[in-house]
């Protein structure tokens, strides 16, 4: 029976060509957005490494540009000064906030053998840690007690420790800033090792990450933001008096005070959107097709009604004739996504997306993009399928 | 065989009632050749309709191998059609997009028979009506008799006890129309009861035995 189905098929290919290509198209679109939401489904499940619940953060604007010197005694006043507010349970300093686009990417080499690694990385004060509730896996947070090291002291993820160190404990261990021997080469040393550090945020794509000890005392540049840990229940309007006692420190500089949850919602919109833009489109595509294909269909059975008089006149049931139109749709549509499939398959083995479209995502992304593409397949035949069914033997016979 | 007793069939549409059939009494005994003869729109192909179960009769009862016909649920009409009875149209009715084989051996579909047996089958009923260097064909690569003959073959697959055929000469040539009306008899002779609708008084002739409708009435 399948065989008899096939056949037909196959020999109305020229005719079937243009709503092949045309479903073929549409199951490339819904497996593009079907991997990107799945894979954003996958980055949203992992953990990022910081709580950002009743942080804020402040941004430091000066009136002109130009590279941050260290002013250890604002760094102290702001620590002291702000810490002594009711409000404010700790304050940290950082390079940049999590949940902004900024990003610090250099590379790192193993002091003896020179091998580089890049990764992204930022300074942090001693404070960072305990203001964003991080979990340490080894080792042990920097702190004043490193301060006057000679070697920078630094936390690395999980994923930079098993790359730079496989099968090795990577505390205490040691890396270069720099090429070994190069003049500009300095040297870290790793005091802990964290799980995971995703500063952009839960869409952001996990990598390797060095978080370097920002020290007011001895640190040779300044950092421009202030993280500061808030005490339960401390509201919005928290926000005026803390801007009235920044300025009350230093004038001269603005300071832009946003919660770290209004910049997380600000920063999954930014990744977001453009995905629900490409759904919207995607589904307007697929209505097209749907509507196209129930056009080709109702014309197809149209013309093959007394094809199906002669099948009824030959045993067929009614119910037989609506299987029939369906599951001749569901070989097209399949003929179109195997044609895709043989096409897609080859982005995760050419790891041309990298680990952004990994096997997971590819096998869920083909799941969800066949099963919407076959329910489609189906939804438009059904009609057409049960109008051929519902016929009499002998006026689908007589039909002309 | 295939007794028919009173049977009425009108067609209804929204404003207009049309008495296809009156008061139809028929016999169709097993082994013969019946010829149904008529001028058009007299309701021949309608007999022959509700004779094959296409179509449900308004009134009265129709016996198949002595068995009344009750229920004209879709599968056990289904299952009498592909069994008892095997159909043969004016315009061949085959799928162009199937090969002659292929065409032959659909009745068998809508049997539980193995692939093999199915194609053994119509391989045989090809040969039976001369077809069997053709199996591979297309019908549009085919004459006109020829198509009419691929049409009987799938007719006969199945081994029904009755042929129904619909006027099968109506769109072949005379020498074509010779050729089908020869296989129908040497069918029939094989033992295969044949009903025919037909204009044609000479082949009508042909058959044992010729009943004629008119304005939805048997008179003769």
């Amino acid at each position: 029976m399948f065989r008899h189905l096939l056949k037909p098929l196959w020999k109305r290919k020229s005719r079937n060509l243009m709503l092949t290509l045309e479903l073929l198209l549409a199951f490339i679109v819904v497996f593009a957005i079907a991997a990107a939401s799945t894979r954003y489904y996958q980055l949203y499940s992992l953990p990022t490494g910081f709580a950002h619940e009743s942080v804020w953060s402040v941004q430091m604007e000066r009136a002109q540009d130009g590279e941050l010197s260290n002013e250890s005694a604002l760094y102290d006043q702001l620590k002291r000064s702000l810490e002594a507010m009711p409000e404010i349970e700790r304050v940290a300093f950082a390079d940049f906030s999590p949940y902004v686009r900024a990003t610090w990417q250099s590379g790192v080499y193993l002091p003896d053998s020179g091998a580089e690694m890049a990764t992204d990385m930022m300074h942090v004060s001693d404070d960072f840690f305990a203001a964003l509730d991080m979990d340490l896996q080894q080792g042990q947070w920097f702190s004043s007690s490193d301060e006057g090291s000679a070697e920078l002291p630094v936390v690395i993820n999980r994923r930079l420790a098993d790359a730079m160190f496989p099968g090795q404990d990577a505390v205490g261990k040691r890396l270069s800033e720099g090429a070994p021997g190069s003049d500009n080469s300095s040297m870290l040393r790793i005091t802990g090792v964290i799980g995971e550090f995703r500063n952009h945020g839960e869409l952001m794509t996990p990598g390797n990450f060095i978080l370097k000890r920002f020290s007011p005392l001895s640190s040779r540049h300044g950092v421009s933001t202030l993280l500061l840990k808030l005490r339960p229940g401390t509201g919005r309007i928290f926000e005026v008096r803390l801007n009235e006692q920044l300025k009350l420190i230093r004038n001269d500089r603005s300071y832009r005070i946003s919660p770290l949850t209004d910049l997380r919602s600000a920063i999954l919109g930014e990744s977001i959107i453009p995905l629900i833009v490409l759904s919207v489109i995607a589904a307007f595509l697929l209505l097209m097709v749907a509507f196209g294909l129930f056009g080709v269909l109702w014309q197809n059975t149209t013309r093959r009604i007394p094809e199906i008089g002669m099948r009824r006149a030959a045993g067929a049931t009614a119910l037989q004739i609506y299987w029939q139109i369906v599951v001749e749709q569901l070989l097209l549509s399949s003929a179109a996504m195997a044609v895709g499939l043989i096409l897609l398959v080859q982005l995760p083995i050419t790891g041309v997306f990298g680990d952004q479209l990994n096997w997971a995502v590819f096998l869920i992304a083909v799941l969800v993009s066949v099963a919407l593409m076959a329910l489609v397949s189906v939804v438009c035949a059904l009609y057409p399928a049960w109008r051929a069914s519902r016929m009499s033997p002998t006026e689908a016979l007589r039909y002309e | 065989m295939i007794r028919l007793e009173n049977i009425s069939k009108t067609y209804r549409t929204d404003k207009v009632e049309t008495l296809a059939l009156k008061d139809i009494n028929l016999h169709v005994n097993k082994g013969e050749f019946l010829s149904i003869m008529g001028p058009s729109g007299c309701g021949k192909s309608t007999l022959l309709n509700l004779i094959g179960l296409l179509d449900q009769p308004g009134a009265g009862t129709i016996s198949v191998d002595g068995a009344a016909v009750k229920s004209y649920r879709d599968k056990d009409v289904a299952q009498l059609r592909n069994q008892t009875f095997g159909f043969i149209f004016q315009s061949f009715h085959l799928i162009n997009d199937l090969q002659v084989i292929d065409n032959v051996e659909l009745p068998l579909l809508y049997r539980s028979l193995p692939a093999r047996e199915r194609k053994q089958r119509a391989r045989e009923a090809l040969e039976r009506v001369g077809l069997g260097a053709r199996m591979e064909h297309y019908p549009n690569q085919l004459s006109g008799g020829q198509q009419q003959r691929v049409a009987i073959a799938r007719a006969i697959v199945g081994r029904p006890q009755v042929l129904l055929a619909d006027e099968p000469t109506g769109n072949l040539d005379s020498q074509m129309g010779g050729e089908v009306m020869d296989l129908l008899l040497r069918l029939n002779q094989e033992g295969t009861t044949v009903v025919m609708v037909t204009h044609d008084e000479r082949e009508a002739k042909r058959g044992s035995h010729i009943v004629r409708v008119f304005d939805g009435q048997l008179v003769s």
